[in-house]
């Protein structure tokens, strides 16, 4: 039933595809990548792929849509879009137990967009495209003015095709992050939309809401860039990656095995390919069949075990193909049976990560140290790009890289100035780390007090502070997993590599929580209580002063109740008063 | 100065009363809004009945504070911060079995080790259970060379359990002490039941999916140093120069609340719930709130210094009860040093409290360590709930029972009383000397001339100048009689109606200190001021080199920095000696005015009170309360007996003294001794480790108590000494 309707679905796109034959040539393909870390958990990343031939500097082209999705194309044509990098992400990649993910994300939400040099003002576009961002993703993107974007020099390049026509100054690049974004379920339903199956069928039909967020890590993000179409790169297309990366802690619920199963952790096996796939695959590691006493099974055996080396480092991988194992009808559930617990030791961290921290305390002032680990038997270049707000009034004098007790000088730095309420500091610095060390970058800087309308409905929780980014360029591949820049699939990078092949990293710290200096929120109240009194005993004495008339009085006048009496008296029987008198 | 005046042409002094002429209109306009004859009326009152009105102040002030402690001056605790939602979700901790097997296992790990529980074995059970775990090798120097030069190395191990859905921006901390068997005393109780049943916790805590903050488990060692150490290390500082934190690799957020535990392995009767940190700093009281509601919820008694919350609170055996745990309570705070590790977090503005089990008391319903487990489990949860930094509730507060508190705005009143006594007799010494004085002139005036109108002028000028008539409400209240300000009006002659309040009295100050002999003469306290400062540098530097100096000699360095202090104490006690030698040696003109000197005394006394009361209640309200009557009485007088009295009474209040008392009160409070020699000798030997310990707390933890001693209390004591001390003979002269 279900495949014939998928038969079926297919043929009216095909149809359709065939009918509208002007169109420009579209490709979509699903991909999965499974990868048991280290420290007991699993790491999903699931990678959607179209590539739509159209040139991104043509906005004609931009007419006739297939399986691209329309309400994006339309923001890219219009804000003259040339790459597009969003990331919406719940939780922290911990790299120095999880190793690299294929794409990072910082926590939070984060964009990088480079226009192309029609653009006639980047400022405008850039402002108009997050607020159209923000309404189709449903995040609050539209927070990133101003205040919290940057201009980085070095940090971000083009990922995709570059040439004539295409941004090369770094004027056109825009970068900008939100570390306290929340993500859920209403940014996940948009993103599933843009999606040419949906959530209905193929890979995307695990995407169970309810197991994606009870997890350790999930990012959504969207990537668009221009590419080559072919192998002599005559013509451009686009490429629009669309990626969700999960990280399960299978132990919680197996009475501490590491045993997961599609099934178990989605909640849903797989009953189908996308039909508009040209290519719906699960690659799942299988480093952990070969070791020797911590020993796994993979269930079903996979069709086919990719296995190849890239700069010395063995890499082994399961191929599914879901068409195939779903051609009858079947579910498939991949999953791993492992003979034991896992055993917690120390975790061969990544050859170079950070972690970074803010020292001090008190409300004045303070500082934050970044450790930049450097695993290697050789030195490394970095890029370290840090985006602070206004607030944080950062002293650039105290800039200091410090390796082993030895001060670093840094090969190069860009400081950006911040200004009150109007532009972030920026603070981008490239520098060579020492062979097997451990330096640490530090600053200082004050706190700033807010207006008081400045402050959140939650004053006291604190501010959060943008991730810093690490850029680097690395001679190994391990813990490497992210497909080159030539191609659009997972699979095309799962092939040997013997040449000198540099492995590009970019790799975000934690995000921050600063408190700054809060007024007691209850203070206004107060404030008009007091001033209310203040002004009603000032106004009391002034008005009693003022208005008072003076009046000369008879001192024998007699005064006192008993002649108060007597008057009323008096007043009462006013004959005999006369007569008296 | 005096003498001058006397040469200066009377041209002078009459520009010196145009001068002031030209103010008064001002001062005219001030008294727009407040009637002049006011003010007039309260100098009255307070130089007529200044004597009584301290003794009322300072009794009511006194009975008022101290009743504070019945229930119905004081109020009920409850919740401001409602993201805690206390005890709303059930306990879910039940695994028993965990706790066993950890107890046990660390039981033989403790019989392999006897010194310390092995930092290895708790580092390789938190790895095991997955979790991301640390040393910190951190390093202490101790001051006053207790140790020489050598550094003492110790080791901090903390556990993070991520969690799992935020990004590591906040963590809360779940923290023992390690001790070993050799250090478990009364006060230091046994906490190996603590560490197990953290480790079951850890087992339990990681199985949830509802932690939104880190959980940071953290084991210390060398107990408040290495919690101060831990601390410095994750925020990067240097607290003390003695305590050499080293590099911490690991790190959460930014930490928002932390609780101690201090737990037997042995079932308990009650808990404690410890809350006085450094320098009296108190935890936000939602905290203490939760931390006794969650107890309640499960049944166990939580109580504060071994105070039970007395069931019939209306009572008078009630208020004595809960007056006893409110005195606890500040005696503990007053000290100034942290009643647990908790302390010294809230430094860094971290709420924390430490949970200690007792287990002496026989007979009671027994607590397990599973109930602990839920009460934590139950605090976590509530924490974990929470969105802000805690800020609703109260961070000054004194508690008469785990369920009421009495806030700031309550017993600052009382207290304000209590020092006001102070301040209102250093009024009448200002405006005091004037009024005997005029009483005085008056008086022989009256005798000379039986005329009804008053009379001021008395003194040099009085023979030359015509005498005039004062208006009639001028007579006692202003200085009037002081020579210069008769000048002045004699100067003037029409203008002469009410403009004798307190301000020309305090502008013409200088001009009457040059009028009169026997007047203000700041020049000569100021030496006094700065002996008693001297003696105050002395003191604060002087331990170093008694503990250096007798290192040779071999005497134990508590035993030397005790008698070295009691000895310089003995040596300032001497003072007013050469002082008052001056003062003969150069007869009349330079003589120490004493009403001055008592004025600044008091001033300053009721400055270091209040500054106190802002962040140390307790400390503050003992101090006002030894302090604040004597102070007050003190005076020279002529008659030996009351002078050997008020002596006495002064020693009695001395800083020393005070310490020693505080010891004995200690001592009565918890020791239960058999003899009062007992008593006595196992408070000089608590007040000889406490002096020790306040220097060592100020130099590791920066603990402000002994410099307070040192920079406040003592001088302010020295002057008062100095005022007791003055001859009576020199005075009358």
């Amino acid at each position: 039933m279900d495949t014939s309707r998928a038969f079926f679905l297919f043929l009216v796109c095909f149809g359709f595809g065939f009918q509208t034959s002007k169109a420009a040539d579209d490709r979509f393909s699903e991909e999965l990548f499974i990868k048991p870390l280290p420290s007991g958990h699993i790491y999903f990343h699931f990678q959607f792929t179209t590539r739509w031939d159209v040139d991104i500097r043509s906005k004609d082209e931009f007419n006739q849509y297939r399986l691209f999705p329309k309400s994006l194309g339309d923001i890219v044509s219009t804000y003259d879009v040339q790459e597009l990098h969003l990331s919406l992400t719940q939780g922290i990649w911990r790299h120095d137990k999880w190793g690299y993910p294929i794409h990072d994300a910082p926590p939070g939400a984060e964009l990088w967009v480079w226009f192309l040099p029609s653009v006639s003002s980047v400022k405008q576009s850039w402002s108009e495209l997050v607020n159209a961002l923000s309404g189709l993703f449903c995040a609050s993107l539209n927070f990133m003015d101003a205040k919290s974007t940057v201009n980085p020099n070095w940090s971000f390049r083009p990922h995709g095709l570059q040439g004539e026509g295409f941004a090369k100054d770094v004027k056109l690049l825009r970068y900008s992050a939100l570390p306290r974004e929340v993500v859920c379920t209403e940014n996940l339903t948009p993103w599933k939309k843009l999606l040419p199956c949906d959530s209905k069928v193929g890979l995307a039909s695990l995407f169970n809401a309810m197991k994606l967020y009870d997890t350790a890590y999930h990012s959504l993000s969207v990537h668009l860039r221009p590419i080559c179409q072919d192998e002599s790169c005559s013509k451009p297309s686009i490429e629009l990656t669309q990626s969700l990366a999960v990280v399960f802690d299978s132990t919680l619920k197996n009475n501490g095995y590491q045993n997961w199963s599609l099934r178990k952790l989605f909640g849903r096996s797989l009953r189908n390919q996308c039909p508009l796939a040209d290519l719906s695959n699960i690659y799942v590691d299988m480093t952990c069949t070969q070791s020797t006493d911590y020993r796994c099974q993979l269930m079903p055996q996979p069709d086919q075990i990719l296995n190849f080396t890239q700069k010395d480092e063995q890499f082994s991988y399961g191929q599914y193909s879901v068409g195939k194992h779903t051609k009858d009808g079947n579910f498939l559930s991949i999953g791993i049976q492992y003979n034991q617990q896992p055993k917690y030791g120390p975790i061969k961290p990544p050859p170079v990560y950070a972690h970074r921290y803010i020292t001090g305390y008190g409300l004045e002032n303070g500082g934050i140290t970044c450790y930049l680990y450097n695993k290697l038997p050789q030195k490394v270049k970095v890029i370290y790009l840090e985006s602070l707000p206004w607030f944080m009034r950062v002293y650039f004098n105290t800039v200091k890289i410090v390796s082993n007790g030895v001060v670093i000088k840094p090969v190069a730095i860009n400081y950006v100035q911040g200004k009150d309420r109007v532009q972030p500091y920026t603070l981008e610095v490239i520098v060579e780390l020492p062979p097997n060390s451990v330096s640490s970058l530090s600053f200082e800087f004050d706190r700033a007090f807010l207006k008081w309308t400045e402050y959140p409905p939650d004053a006291n929780h604190g501010f959060y502070i943008n991730s810093a980014v690490l850029s680097v360029s690395l001679p190994v591949a391990t813990n490497y997993t992210t497909p080159g820049q030539a191609s659009s699939v997972l699979i095309d990078s799962f092939v040997e590599e013997t040449g000198q092949k540099q492995f590009i990293v970019r790799i975000h710290t934690e995000s921050l929580l600063l408190s700054l200096p809060t007024p007691d929120f209850s203070m206004p109240y107060n404030v008009i209580c007091l001033a209310c009194t203040v002004m009603a005993i000032a106004f009391g004495s002034i008005h009693n002063l003022t208005t008072r008339r003076l009046v000369a009085r008879d001192p024998d006048l007699k005064t006192g109740i008993i002649h108060k009496i007597k008057t009323y008296l008096l007043k009462l029987h006013p004959k005999r008063g006369l007569k008296r008198e | 100065m005096g003498q001058l005046s006397h040469l200066l042409p009377e041209k002078t002094i009459s520009e010196k009363a145009l001068d002031s002429k030209r103010c008064r209109p001002a001062v005219r306009q001030m008294g727009l809004l407040t009637d002049p004859r006011q003010r007039r009326r309260f100098v009255l009152i307070i130089s007529r009945y200044n004597n009584r009105l301290c003794a009322l102040f300072y009794i009511s002030g006194l009975l008022w504070f101290l009743g504070l402690a019945y229930v119905y001056l004081n109020a009920g605790t409850y919740f401001s911060e409602n993201a805690l939602l206390p005890g709303l979700v059930e306990g879910e901790f039940y695994t028993e079995a965990d706790v066993k097997l950890y107890k046990n296992e660390m039981k033989q790990e403790m019989e392999k080790d006897k010194r310390l529980l092995s930092r290895e074995w708790l580092f390789s059970k938190f790895e095991e259970l997955g979790l991301e775990v640390h040393v910190q090798n951190y390093s202490v120097k101790y001051p006053l060379q207790l140790l020489g030069d050598q550094n003492v190395p110790g080791q901090n191990v903390y556990a993070i359990l991520r969690a799992p859905r935020a990004s590591s921006t906040e963590a809360v901390v779940l923290s023992a002490p390690v001790r070993s068997q050799s250090m478990i005393t009364k006060s230091l109780t046994d906490t190996s039941g603590g560490i197990a049943l953290m480790l079951a916790l850890t087992k339990f805590f990681k199985k949830q999916t509802y932690w939104s903050k880190d959980i940071i488990f953290l084991f210390t060692q060398h107990e408040h140093i290495g919690m101060q150490a831990w601390l410095d290390g994750y925020h990067q500082v240097q607290s003390s120069e003695y305590i050499f934190p080293g590099t911490v690799w690991g790190r959460s957020g930014s930490i928002q609340a932390a609780l101690n535990l201090e737990i037997p392995p042995e079932k308990v009767a009650y808990y404690n719930i410890k809350i006085e940190g450094l320098n009296g700093q108190l935890p936000n009281l939602d905290l203490v709130n939760l931390v006794v509601r969650l107890c309640r919820r499960e049944g166990a008694a939580i109580r504060l210094h071994n105070q039970y919350d007395y069931h019939d609170s209306e009572s008078f055996n009630g208020f004595k009860h809960s007056l006893l745990t409110m005195l606890r309570m500040m005696k503990t705070q007053a000290s100034g040093s942290p009643s647990g590790n908790h302390g010294l977090f809230h430094r860094y503005h971290i709420e924390a409290v430490t949970l200690q089990g007792m287990s002496r008391v026989h007979g009671h319903k027994n607590f397990g360590l599973m109930v602990t487990g839920r009460i934590v489990e139950g605090i976590f949860r509530s924490l974990n709930n929470l969105l802000e930094r805690f800020h609703q509730s109260f961070f000054f507060y004194i508690m008469p029972a785990t369920n009421r508190y009495i806030s700031i705005g309550l017993y600052m009143p009382p207290f304000s009383l209590m020092a006001a006594a102070g301040l209102i007799k250093a009024i009448a010494m200002w405006i005091g000397p004037e009024k005997s004085a005029q009483e005085e002139n008056t008086d022989t005036k009256k005798q000379s001339s039986k005329s009804e109108e008053k009379e001021k002028s008395e003194s040099e000028t009085q023979s030359s100048a015509e005498v005039k008539k004062e208006s009639e409400e001028e007579e006692i209240p202003e200085a009037a009689s002081t020579n210069l300000l008769n000048e002045e009006e004699e100067e003037d002659d029409d203008d002469n109606d009410d403009d004798d309040d307190d301000d020309d009295v305090i502008a013409h100050d200088l001009e009457k200190a040059e009028g009169t002999t026997k007047s203000r003469d700041i020049l000569s306290i100021i030496p006094v001021l700065l002996l008693s400062y001297l003696m105050g540098l002395m003191t604060y530097y002087s331990p170093e080199i008694f503990s250096r100096q007798t290192r040779q000699l071999q005497i134990q360095t508590d035993e030397a920095v005790t008698y070295g202090l009691l000895a310089l104490f003995c040596a300032c006690l001497f003072f007013p000696r050469f002082i008052s030698k001056k003062t003969s040696e150069l007869d009349t003109g330079f003589q120490v005015d004493w009403p001055l000197l008592k004025c600044v005394a008091l001033i300053f006394q009721a400055v270091i009170l209040f500054s106190i009361a802002l962040m140390n209640i307790s400390l503050a309200f003992f101090l006002a309360a030894a302090m604040v009557p004597v102070s007050t009485m003190v005076q020279p007088v002529s008659n030996k007996i009351v002078r050997c009295l008020q002596s006495l009474l002064l020693l009695l209040v001395s800083p020393p003294v005070l310490v020693y008392l505080g010891s004995v009160i200690t001592v009565l409070d918890d020791q239960w001794p058999k003899s009062s020699f007992d008593l006595l000798t196992s408070a000089w030997n608590l007040m000889r480790d406490t002096t020790l310990l306040s220097i060592l707390d100020y130099s590791l933890l920066s603990c402000w108590t002994y410099p307070v001693f040192c920079f406040a209390i003592y001088p302010n004591w020295i002057m008062l000494w100095g005022v007791s001390r003055m001859r009576i003979e020199g005075l009358l002269s």
